[in-house]
């Protein structure tokens, strides 16, 4: 693979159970709280209940934009792309004004089985008059351009769990290539009832709050979230006389080839993936702060992961973020690379939620207190159904700087 | 960077590989059937041009489709035939990249998993069914039967998710992230689009002097893709790929340029080709049917009538043909090094597609 260049990112909105902006979210993380509850917009059995991460309702303040999306997802995108460009200091005319693409990961947004859309087949109401407008109404991508009037490409990546880190390295690449001046990327995804209950059919779900990492880890448990970024070429970057908050410095993708829901147990695909993304830009394993892991809390993915944390990245601290927020899915790897950014920021990362008893079988275990990290690179990484592994190498500093 | 295309796999109503789809080119046929389905205001008939995937029986191991839906096993089947194209028999490395287009997902399976949920029987949710359900799971499938561990995307931006897939084959190769990519799309048809079809077009139905209408489609296309070497390429390359949302500037298309325009009849941005194509066009809609990712099969006319040096009719077969460009109605022979291929999708947003001779 070539050598990428850095590509700058110059603003992060950020929402999830954990708070509704990037610091609030921070500061809820460092803290060490988690409120996990049962589903409360859609039946959910209680005995036993499987507890998710919702977004405080009130999130949505409609005089902020121009658009009145039906979509929570698209709602929640627009939520934090409102933050990621107030944080980048831009305004709507010069958003216009230059090709700024969209790349965005999610699941429920690319889902024909979205219940708002289904279950209708006969009745047309007047303004979305068949299922498949009313899909097409809640495609994030669309909705973020419509708002801020962006003339660039448009693209909803949908690899599962992996799509919010995957639409950041496209994204990326984008700039690299001239494609675009700007991009607004991330992912947003909100609960709904399929994907609740799919993943209780699959034995995935833990009843209690979850514990990634930890001895007693049963599975995961669902939330909801969305993070943007904007990403700037460096002749925007000149021209605004910008200083970049952080930058994308590497993306590795990379399949198992294995099974559909199940991880490679050697985790080939995923050493694939992290070999990509510090190879884009040659950081080697021990410079790197520490890693964001996905750490979903269910036992094969815990595992595969300190594997290889511990074949790779020996003595690197690691956490996982999803204790408290959840799995986002779709938005979960946009989600994740935020709380990357800000704790490089911070120079320390929080405990990971839900780990306290090491598992005797993990050779390696996250930290389990607030702990000072030191260096300007660190890693998210997400796996995915089907096979699906990604990963980026987050920067506050170019290399070398 | 040019990029070459080596191999194409299509499958969809008009049968399966590039010579079934020349054969239903030069004999302009279409031999979309009628779907009937209930709906609350009655019972609707829908034309449908539907994809036979048994040819896929010979190719992979059948006790391996066990666990794939109709719409994985098109994908499947697209891929197969363009590596078959290619002259790829032997296993891939893990240098293949896969990308793959989707408009809808898997709409039939999603739609049969849905009414358990409906009936709120979570009981009856099949973990296999909801599997299949995640829009990754057509890639996913591929990769496991090719046992290649490269980068796998999957795209779903509707009517412009072909050009967004060619996009990224491009970046990634260009990138020397993998040596080759398979790259296409695939759609199933379902109640859902016959449903929508039916309410858009609700005049639109079979009639003495139109007995098979515009139809919906289903099917899959795919084109393997790698840098462009020394050897000859034996479609020709992928020249500019070009894609936006309509709020800014629209891209040129020269009036000299031969233009495949995506219209099919029923798609959102029909309406555009009039104002941007003025040159000589031909439209295939007729070939494929209504589905999002109906650009491919142009894209795979655009390749063959290169590799040919000759361009087929466009057909009517029930679509009606746009009103502006100079539209080709007879067969006649390629005078030009490109081919652009051109597809407007809903609020303004558009996708280009330009392949040259080499």
């Amino acid at each position: 693979m070539k050598p990428a260049a850095p590509v700058a990112v110059t603003g992060i909105g950020c929402l999830c159970s954990a708070g509704l902006t990037l610091n609030a979210c921070l500061d809820f993380l460092f803290r060490g709280e988690r409120f996990p509850v049962l589903p409360s917009r859609f039946p959910a059995d209680p005995d036993p209940g499987y507890p998710v991460f919702e977004v405080a309702e009130g999130f949505w303040i409609p005089d902020r934009f121009r658009s009145v999306p039906r979509s929570r997802t698209v709602r929640l995108a627009l939520t934090a792309a409102h933050e990621a460009v107030a944080d980048a200091k831009l305004d709507r005319g010069f958003l216009k004004r230059k090709r700024v693409g969209v790349c965005i990961g999610s699941n429920v947004a690319g889902s024909v089985s979205n219940p708002e859309l289904f279950g209708k087949t006969g009745i047309c109401d007047s303004d979305y008059p068949t299922p498949a407008d009313r899909f097409s109404a809640s495609n994030p991508a669309v909705g973020l351009a419509r708002e801020f009037e962006l003339s660039g490409p448009l693209e909803t990546v949908v690899t599962a769990c992996s799509a919010g880190t995957d639409a950041i390295g496209l994204a990326a690449s984008w700039i690299r290539m001239g494609l675009c001046d700007m991009v607004l990327t991330g992912g947003a995804d909100e609960l709904y009832e399929i994907t609740y209950n799919g993943f209780i059919s699959l034995m995935n779900s833990d009843d209690s709050a979850c514990k990634p990492f930890d001895a007693d880890r049963k599975g995961l448990n669902l939330g909801e979230g969305a993070a943007l970024f904007i990403l700037e070429s460096e002749a925007v970057l000149q021209e605004r006389g910008a200083t970049p908050r952080g930058w994308v410095l590497g993306y590795g993708t990379a399949g198992d080839a294995f099974h559909l829901t199940t991880p490679d147990p050697d985790g080939k695909g995923l050493h694939l993936a992290v070999r990509d993304a510090l190879a884009s830009i040659g950081v080697s394993p021990s410079a790197l702060a520490f890693i964001n892991a996905h750490g979903t809390g269910t036992p094969d993915n815990d595992r595969i992961e300190s594997r290889l944390f511990d074949a790779l990245f020996p003595g690197v601290p690691f956490l996982s973020t999803k204790g408290f927020t959840g799995h986002t899915l779709g938005a979960a790897g946009a989600v994740e690379a935020a709380f990357t950014l800000g704790c490089l920021e911070q120079g320390r990362i929080p405990p990971s939620a839900g780990f306290t008893h090491p598992d005797p079988e993990l050779p390696a275990s996250p930290v389990s207190r607030t702990t000072p990290v030191k260096g300007h690179a660190a890693l998210s990484q997400t796996l995915a159904f089907g096979g699906n592994n990604a990963a980026l190498l987050l920067g506050t500093k170019k290399v070398g700087e | 960077m040019k990029v070459a295309i080596d191999g194409i796999g299509v499958v969809g109503g008009f049968g399966c590989g590039l010579s079934d789809m020349a054969a239903a080119l030069a004999g302009g046929r279409s031999r979309a059937e009628l779907f009937s389905m209930a709906t609350l205001q009655g019972e609707i008939r829908v034309p449908m041009l539907t994809a036979d995937t048994s040819a896929l029986a010979g190719l992979v191991d059948r006790r391996s489709l066990r666990r794939t839906d109709h719409h994985t096993r098109m994908a499947l089947l697209g891929c197969q035939t363009a590596l078959s194209d290619a002259g790829i028999t032997d296993s891939l490395t893990d240098s293949l990249g896969i990308i793959v287009a989707t408009g809808y997902g898997s709409t039939c399976n999603t739609f049969d998993f849905q009414e358990l949920c409906t009936e709120g029987d979570i009981r009856g949710f099949s973990p296999i069914q909801f599997s299949n359900s995640v829009h990754n799971a057509a890639g996913a499938h591929i990769a496991a039967f090719l046992k290649t561990r490269g980068p796998n995307l999957s795209i779903n931006q509707f009517d412009l998710s072909i050009p967004l897939a060619f996009l990224t084959a491009e970046h990634w190769l260009a990138e020397e992230r993998v040596e080759r990519v398979l790259v296409g799309g695939v759609d199933d048809f379902a109640r859902i689009t016959a449903f929508h079809r039916q309410c858009r077009f609700p005049e639109d139905t079979p009639s003495d002097s139109c007995p098979i209408p515009a139809a919906v489609g289903e099917g899959s296309v795919f084109f393997l893709l790698s840098r462009k070497a020394d050897r000859p390429s034996r479609y020709g390359v992928i020249q500019e790929v070009s894609t936006g949302s309509g709020h800014g500037p629209l891209p040129k298309i020269a009036s000299e340029d031969i233009c495949f325009i995506g219209a099919d009849g029923l798609s959102s941005g029909e309406a555009g080709y009039g104002r941007w194509v003025s040159g000589p066009a031909a439209v295939y809609g007729h070939l494929y049917g209504n589905l999002p990712v109906g650009m491919g099969f142009d894209i795979a006319v655009a390749a063959l009538s290169l590799q040919e040096g000759k361009i087929y009719p466009s057909t009517a077969g029930g679509v009606p043909l746009p009103e502006g460009p100079e539209l080709i109605l007879e067969p006649r022979v390629l005078e030009t090094d490109r081919i652009q291929c051109l597809k407007l999708g809903g609020a303004g947003g558009y996708g280009r597609v330009v392949l040259a001779k080499e």
